[in-house]
């Protein structure tokens, strides 16, 4: 039986290949690891019209074979692989025929490696708007025929395209007569080890690092015949590189006659990078997106949090009052709705992400905040996260994908938790009524406001500093380039953006989303059972055997056991407990309290903060919420790392439970430190 | 010899070598080539990143990566 064909996609950034395959692939994706990198592999499947399926693969994008980081390394270890597993059997290469010259550079390097191509020319109507007249004969011939003309984003010639792959694509003569600068001597010593054909080899010794499936001693013989032979790498690859362009210059004029060429930018495009203009437009959009984030996904929330008690509510009527019925009701639904009550905001904010970049808006963005956020080690990409994460950091740190640099992209993952999110709000709420008191300043502020308001800025600094270290103790993984292209803007594909969305949703509910579900059961198991759950004392009235008051539950006892450890900071072992719970969501803290405090009503603030208020210290008798607690817990809860929703998630985009701990272990030890100093200097 | 990073607004020029350096290959990647005309135009608000015409596209760039773009 023959193996599904593996078709693999390739092609610059900005050429329209996400468009592409979701125009092949529709909703029939699904996304994936690649080992020791953290780009997400895409497969699609395509069904052709005699019933053929295709499994189809979205390689990254990039401008050159010539890898230059790992990330852009999985290209060409996919390509040269050895393993017909991970190795496609076809390619299909796009072209951008408003930037034909850019192209062709990646084309020519897939051609001389000899590979079964299929070219597919895309964005014609664009083409032809800008008064460029593109000889589509020429290109035949350039290609042998094998070459498809489509526009991705209305959709025609995707019918041709699906035909022509029901045979199979063939490997077409190279007609570029380009020398390797590689000496056939040297070529000949790495055929004598390495079963490889002769234009292969220059891949080979150019980019071995990247190519995983090589053995040991494969590896050290390559780096030894570059050493002997003084091959020089970097020079080479330049050479090629400005050979191929030439090639490239002879034949252009005969394959397009280009209107002008040198152009000017837009008027309306250089507002956005104007130094008024396109701070306020960028200052705009992020109040938009932000509101976006946070109220426009308040309803469906809400909705979800109803839903979700109703069901819990229901199932305990109906239900037989044992252990299994309180782990269902109390443990996993409540972890459920803690996972899906997400989806509003990262389905909004990755909307608006996909509309930035589709438009090509984003680029601009990066030309506006790339000096500034380059002096504390982060990319112009990671306003967008950041930003966010003053709503929530679960879509933020999802977001930091956007951003290149290895480097850059972990440090803003592992600071965007700092910002303020809206989590924190209930607790912030709560202890400023408690310890702030209701006044005005110079007549018109007031002072709890500002206090709230001096949180956030807290949590911003503390973001930029964090960055600023971590630049400076993480290891620079190669160095930063920015040389980015800024591609006309457009109205964004809808289509596109839809899928998108449904993607970022799937990969959070799916991966992120067992991990907190996990969680959850555990946090319910901790603080549901105790010590004496297997005692011989007659169960809680109305409560299921085995279980124990909050106090008795092995939460509670951590809780006590934990006092003379956070005693520094002036909390007590309610606050304790409180501070074991809510690691399953910030706002969890306030219902927590209220338990310990036996209030009727969870969400009776008013009732809790009067309980609070009147709460004496056991051993002086004096009030306990004074200021300076009050603050050393507000302090604590800007920077301790007290949601296992966004650990998951750092899990899931950094593929490694390394950083996530790194993260609870730097953040809970700053919330700790800052808040026993607040509570020393204030008390 | 003057360098991209000292362009000004509008200011067009050829390029007569791209120095070696670390984006050297980045660069050449993206299509700035030696005999390539270009023109500067936009600089960020805090004077980088700048952005280049070249070939009917626009690039940006840092000023330490502009300063291997030698000119004519």
């Amino acid at each position: 039986m023959a193996s599904t064909r593996k078709i693999a996609l390739l092609g610059n950034p900005n050429v329209g290949k996400s468009s592409l395959f979701n125009c092949l692939t529709n909703l029939r994706q699904k996304t994936g690891n690649y080992p020791g990198v953290t780009v997400d592999k895409k497969i699609g499947y395509c069904t052709l019209s005699n019933n053929e399926r295709l499994e189809l693969q979205d390689l990254p994008g990039l401008y050159s074979l010539f890898a230059k980081s790992i990330d852009e390394g999985v290209v060409i270890n996919t390509l040269l692989h050895t393993d017909h597993h991970v190795r496609p059997t076809e390619l299909i290469v796009l072209l951008d025929a408003t930037r034909l010259r850019q192209s062709l550079l990646l084309a020519y390097q897939l051609l001389k490696l000899g590979l079964p191509v299929l070219f597919v020319v895309n964005k014609m109507d664009l083409a032809a708007q800008s008064g460029n007249h593109i000889n589509q004969e020429a290109i035949k011939d350039l290609f042998h025929e094998q070459v498809i003309f489509i526009n991705a984003r209305t959709e025609e010639g995707i019918d041709a395209l699906k035909e022509r792959l029901i045979d199979p694509i063939e490997r077409i003569p190279t007609n570029i007569e380009a020398q390797n600068f590689i000496p056939n001597k040297v070529t000949d010593k790495v055929q004598e080890n390495l079963d490889v054909e002769r234009d292969n080899v220059l891949y080979y010794l150019l980019q071995y690092p990247y190519l995983s499936f090589l053995k040991n001693e494969q590896r050290v013989y390559l780096q030894r015949v570059i050493e002997e032979e003084r091959v020089n790498v970097a020079q080479i690859m330049r050479d090629v590189t400005v050979q191929l362009y030439h090639k490239m210059d002879e034949l252009l004029p005969g394959i397009i006659v280009q209107k002008e060429q040198i152009a000017s930018t837009n008027k309306l495009d250089q507002l956005t990078t104007h130094p008024i203009w396109g701070n306020l437009i960028f200052i705009s959009l992020l109040l938009l997106i932000f509101q976006a984030i946070f109220a426009w996904a308040a309803y469906p929330m809400d909705w979800i949090d109803q839903g979700f008690a109703r069901m819990s509510q229901f199932f305990e009527q109906i239900l037989p009052n044992s252990i299994i019925t309180d782990a269902f009701v109390n443990g996993i639904i409540p972890g459920l709705n803690g996972v899906l009550i997400f989806i509003p905001q990262i389905a909004i904010l990755f909307g608006f992400i996909a509309i930035l970049e589709e438009s090509g808006y984003m680029a601009r963005v990066v030309v506006l905040m790339d000096k500034l956020f380059q002096h504390v080690g982060l990319s112009g990409r990671s306003i967008v996260p950041l930003i966010s994460g003053v709503a929530c950091a679960i879509p933020a740190v999802m977001a930091a994908r956007t951003i290149a640099n290895p480097k850059e992209r972990l440090i803003t993952i592992l600071v965007t938790p700092l910002m303020s999110c809206s989590a924190r709000l209930p607790v912030y709420t709560v202890l400023i009524a408690l310890v702030v008191p209701n006044k005005s300043v110079f007549g018109l502020l007031n002072l709890q406001g500002l206090v709230l308001f001096a949180m956030y800025v807290i949590g911003t600094i503390a973001a930029l500093l964090a960055s600023l270290i971590l630049k400076w103790i993480l290891k620079q993984q190669g160095t930063s380039t920015l040389v980015m292209e800024l591609t006309n803007l457009q109205i964004p594909k809808w289509k596109n953006v839809g899928i998108e969305m449904l993607e970022k949703v799937k990969i959070f509910t799916f991966q992120a989303g067992r991990i907190i579900l996990v969680i959850s059961v555990i946090l319910w198991v901790l603080a549901s059972f105790g010590p004496g759950s297997l005692s011989s004392d007659s169960p809680q009235v109305n409560k299921p055997a085995y279980t124990v008051p909050l106090e008795e539950s092995f939460a509670g006892i951590l809780g006590k056991k934990m006092e003379p450890v956070i005693a520094p900071l002036g909390f007590d072992w309610k606050i304790g407990m409180a501070l074991i719970t809510s690691f399953a969501a910030r706002e969890v803290f306030v219902g927590t309290l209220s338990t310990i405090y036996k209030l009727a009503d969870e969400d009776d603030t008013q009732g809790l903060i009067q309980k609070l208020a009147n709460e004496k210290r056991p051993k002086t008798g004096q009030l306990m919420y004074t200021p300076a607690l009050g603050f050393s817990l507000l302090i604590f809860y800007a920077f301790a790392m007290q949601c296992m929703s966004t650990l998951a998630i750092v899990y899931r985009e950094t593929k490694s439970w390394k950083w996530p701990l790194v993260q609870l272990i730097y953040m809970t030890g700053a919330a700790y430190f800052f808040a026993w100093i607040t509570y020393v200097m204030l008390s | 010899m003057k360098t991209a990073a000292q362009l000004k607004i509008n200011e067009t020029a050829r390029i007569a070598e791209i120095q070696e350096g670390y984006c050297c290959q980045k660069l050449i990647e993206m299509g700035l080539l030696p005999g390539q005309q270009i023109k500067l135009s936009r600089i960020a608000p805090f004077g980088e990143p700048i952005c280049l015409l070249v070939h009917g596209r626009e690039l940006a760039l840092r000023k330490k990566e502009a300063h291997h773009v030698l000119l004519q």
